[in-house]
């Protein structure tokens, strides 16, 4: 099952942010500076925090991860809001170009 | 189990914690003075124990004997009372089967010159580290339990465990489908009850590219789709299943690779829509199941018992869906569809099995035209005149062999991963390059997927009249409506029904899988039939 993770992060160094953001722009939308919003499924979000685990200074950077709820519910219309520029979560569904 | 294996959020976090561990180690501790200061990691094995092990890590003590440490991701039990193991007694503050994979380590040790008594245990869940010294009870444990593990690995698969708590975090249930195969193999099947074990959907995403010109890469984690104009578009790779390509676009060899390591298939089509080919890594992995299915379609009885029930399930889908979605439909098509269906179950040859089908299809084809109700039909055009391809003749021809191309492909995907050979079939006769058994399998998934999808399309004005390229001699859709017809039929698959037989909802593509995982299981010898879904 899938759920909508807000991850955030927090990188002290140039180098390191460079890395991270590469990283997380592969598990999810870029929503916002240090800002995405992912679907993941247990397994992504342990992959995910695992390559992360390699990158990040243990004590200097922080990443945040937030579960909103699961896909299939609509939780990010539901439990998210937004004013100003609006934000369409992916579709899988609908991957044709 | 038959060198199986699935990855899970567990099974990733245990990996990135031991990839970790090993990368901390730094060349030169290894590299000079190895034995005066203990290694990080060790590979060691011994002929006689018929055993190889990798230690995490091990400890030289100062009393001259050295310590191999283990670290669990779980807690320490409390301790109190100690374990016992057919005969032998073991020590209360460690789980057994850990004290006996550190014995092991340490036997292993042994056998290679470096003298050891004890070991020691760091459980993550409670911080705790335990020593276990390896008394003569462990040893003779550790022993047997080695013995007992060469005997299983000559063993055929074990049947699944009943009502297990453990099946929901193990890695394979997916594989295993333990409360279905319990319930498809006992006697009195009926009454076992199913538990949502296995999600009804992991669904993933498939990307289709059709823009002539574009070109398919990946960057970092990310796939990315650059249209000719040089508008670019990404999708993450972890939410991808499979690509298809239709026609002129180009993909990177670099995210092949990536494809092929993580499993996602790749199937090339041409721009109308047909098959051409398909890329998957070596399937080989499995090679017991094709083994199998090479013998058991070698068999006369067995090809014609399959194919029996997979003409009856066509033929019953097919009925189904008429009766859902025909207006004004003579009720004698339907009896007559379910008279042939009881005669293809009686069927003594294949040939007269494809007989019954012929007449079957004929018909069902013919009253194909009640399900639709589309408006804006030229006068003087027709909208379908029976079944006709190579090349279809009209709109909903057109629309029919594209959704048996799309349908073809997740079939040929859904057999590829478990291991089967999409070339070798049972009913369909084997030709050089026809991919027979992707043909079998998929005849009962024609009417309720493909099919239904068609009709939907039109009726719903999706696809309009305007949306085809009308010839003299042929028919075939513009991109725009190709577009959405991919659209649509994504949803069709992304849709959730009820399964007739175990009651939980599952999506049709995991349907697919659901199909091709009992077959292999049924010519494995571990299933007692095979029958095709038959939907209500």
């Amino acid at each position: 099952m899938r759920r909508y993770v807000l991850v955030s992060y927090d990188i002290s160094d140039q180098k390191r942010w460079r890395r991270v953001y590469k990283i997380v722009r592969g598990y999810g939308m870029h929503v916002q500076y240090s800002v995405f919003l992912c679907q993941l499924t247990d397994q992504d979000e342990a992959e995910l925090k695992q390559l992360l685990l390699d990158v990040i200074h243990q004590s200097m950077d922080q990443v945040i991860f937030a579960r909103i709820g699961t896909v299939q519910a609509k939780a990010a219309e539901r439990n998210m809001s937004c004013i100003g520029r609006d934000f369409v979560p992916l579709d899988l569904k609908g991957l044709v170009f | 189990m038959q060198g199986l294996f699935e990855k899970s959020a567990d099974t990733v976090e245990g990996s990135g914690q031991h990839d970790r561990a090993e990368r901390r180690k730094r060349p030169s501790d290894v590299g000079h003075d190895v034995w005066d200061i203990a290694p990080q990691s060790l590979h060691l094995g011994d002929e006689d124990l018929g055993i190889v092990g990798k230690l995490d890590a091990i400890r030289y003590q100062d009393d001259g004997y050295w310590e191999p440490v283990e670290a669990k991701h779980s807690s320490a039990p409390n301790g109190g009372t100690s374990f016992r193991l057919g005969e032998w007694e073991l020590d209360g503050k460690a789980w057994p089967n850990d004290q006996i994979q550190l014995c092991a380590q340490g036997l292993l040790l042994r056998a290679n010159g470096f003298p050891t008594i004890a070991g020691k245990l760091f459980y993550r869940g409670n911080r705790q580290t335990v020593r276990i010294v390896f008394s003569d009870d462990l040893i003779a444990a550790t022993v047997a339990t080695i013995r007992r593990a060469h005997e299983l690995e000559q063993a055929s698969m074990p049947s699944p465990l009943l009502n297990s708590d453990k099946c929901f975090r193990c890695s394979l249930n997916g594989v295993c489908l333990p409360d279905e195969t319990i319930r498809l193999t006992s006697p009195d099947g009926e009454t076992v009850p199913i538990r949502d074990i296995v999600p009804s959907r992991d669904d993933l995403g498939t990307v289709y590219v059709s823009e002539p010109g574009t070109r398919v890469g990946k960057r970092g984690y990310e796939l990315t789709i650059t249209s000719k104009d040089g508008m670019e578009s990404t999708v993450p790779l972890k939410d991808v299943r499979h690509i298809s390509l239709f026609g002129n676009v180009q993909i990177s060899t670099q995210l092949v690779h990536d494809c092929m390591e993580s499993g996602v298939t790749i199937s090339y089509l041409t721009a109308a829509g047909r098959l051409v080919g398909m890329n998957h890594n070596l399937i080989s992995k499995n090679v017991l199941v094709r083994r199998e299915q090479f013998k058991r379609f070698g068999d006369e009885r067995d090809r014609l018992t399959l194919a029996r029930y997979i003409v009856r399930a066509k033929i019953l889908n097919q009925r189904t869906l008429l009766r859902r979605n025909a207006h004004g439909l003579d009720k004698v098509i339907l009896k007559d569809l379910l008279d042939h269906a009881r005669r293809s179950e009686e069927a003594t040859s294949i040939d007269s099995l494809l007989g019954i089908e012929g007449i079957a299809a004929k018909q069902y084809m013919q009253a194909f035209v009640l399900m639709l109700k589309v408006k804006g039909v030229p006068a003087g055009e027709t909208l379908m005149n029976g079944r006709n391809r190579r090349p279809p003749k009209d709109p909903v021809n057109a629309l029919l062999s594209l959704g048996y191309s799309l349908l073809q492909r997740d079939m040929y995907a859904a057999l590829a991963a478990v291991g089967l050979d999409p070339l070798m079939g049972f009913y369909h006769r084997i030709e050089t390059g026809r991919p027979s058994l992707v043909l079998d399998m998929m005849e009962p998934f024609r009417a309720i997927i493909a099919d239904s999808v068609v009709v939907r399309t039109l009726n719903t004005g999706e696809i309009a009249w305007d949306d085809f390229y009308i010839g003299q001699e042929s028919c075939s859709l513009k991109l725009p409506g190709r577009k959405r017809f991919f659209q649509a039929f994504e949803r069709r698959m992304h849709e959730t029904v009820t399964h007739p037989v175990f009651g939980y909802k599952l999506s049709y593509r995991r349907m697919l899988e659901l199909e091709a995982r009992f077959l292999s299981r049924y010519l494995m010898g571990e299933l007692p039939e095979y029958r095709p879904i038959v939907t209500r």
